[in-house]
């Protein structure tokens, strides 16, 4: 009887210990319930597996890099090409400058500030997020 | 396969591929309209590059209008292919840009001549 009862009570730790380590496990490594655009977000991650063409990772940077560093920047670099030839090679115009601040101020809120450095700046992003959704819709449908 | 070549002579690489994929269940009359159509509507890869050199000239953009991204176009030219950058990417992606923009055109094709065959 008291053997019977010592093994039980072992058996039971035993099953509580497992069950516990399950219900870890299973938190884990459960499939998330079904809220729709979650499980669409993690669809695309997973059918996407960061195989996205050059130039949207190019986009990406340039747009991220714009948003977080671009008031460190903002007059310690440079990024206009024509510009920076042009000071070498003794012209100096282009009409894309100012095109990277406008970013940034559109990108932290300052519209106006945004428009004055630069009027395309927030059709910019615009239109690169727009390039961006089309590159990944394409990796999506045919991954190559 | 020795008929695509007859009437696509100059495809190569992914190109090569995914026509192959499209025309496997064609006849030969097929094969030869889908190639017409194609040919018709397919942009050559060194045009763009040339497109994009003359961009850095100044007039930037037109190979993004020549290859239907009409936003892209209109950002390119205003602000001279995003003061440089985009010219230098476009550079490197030419071929990417032209094959992803012929795979669709061939698609197109494909589809429309299912839709008037049924």
């Amino acid at each position: 009887m008291g053997s019977n009862l010592v093994v039980t009570e072992k058996d039971s730790q035993y099953t509580e210990l497992t069950r516990f380590r399950q219900t870890a496990y299973g938190i884990i490594h459960t499939k998330l319930p079904a809220v729709k655009p979650l499980n669409l977000l993690l669809v695309y991650r997973a059918r996407m597996k960061l195989r996205l063409p050059f130039e949207a990772w190019m986009w990406i940077a340039a747009l991220l890099g714009l948003a977080i560093l671009g008031p460190w920047l903002d007059g310690r670099a440079s990024f206009c090409i024509p510009s920076v030839l042009g000071s070498a090679l003794g012209f100096d115009f282009c009409w894309g400058c100012g095109l990277g601040r406008s970013i940034t101020k559109a990108f932290h809120g300052d519209l106006l500030g945004s428009w004055n450095d630069h009027p395309l700046g927030m059709f910019a992003i615009l239109t690169l997020l727009v390039r961006i959704i089309t590159l990944i819709h394409q990796s999506l449908k045919d991954p190559s | 396969m020795n008929s695509l070549f007859t009437y696509l002579p100059d495809l190569e690489g992914e190109e090569l591929m995914y026509i192959n994929t499209i025309i496997s269940d064609m006849s030969e009359s097929q094969i030869q309209q889908f190639a017409m159509m194609y040919r018709s509507r397919r942009k050559e890869p060194q045009m763009i590059l040339l497109l994009t050199l003359v961009g850095a000239l100044g007039i930037a953009g037109i190979n993004r209008f020549i290859l239907g991204q009409i936003g892209m176009g209109i950002l390119y030219l205003l602000t001279w292919g995003l003061c440089g950058i985009g010219i230098i990417i476009d550079l490197v992606n030419y071929k990417k840009l032209t094959t992803s923009y012929n795979q669709r055109q061939a698609f197109e094709v494909a589809n429309m001549m299912r839709m008037m065959g049924a």
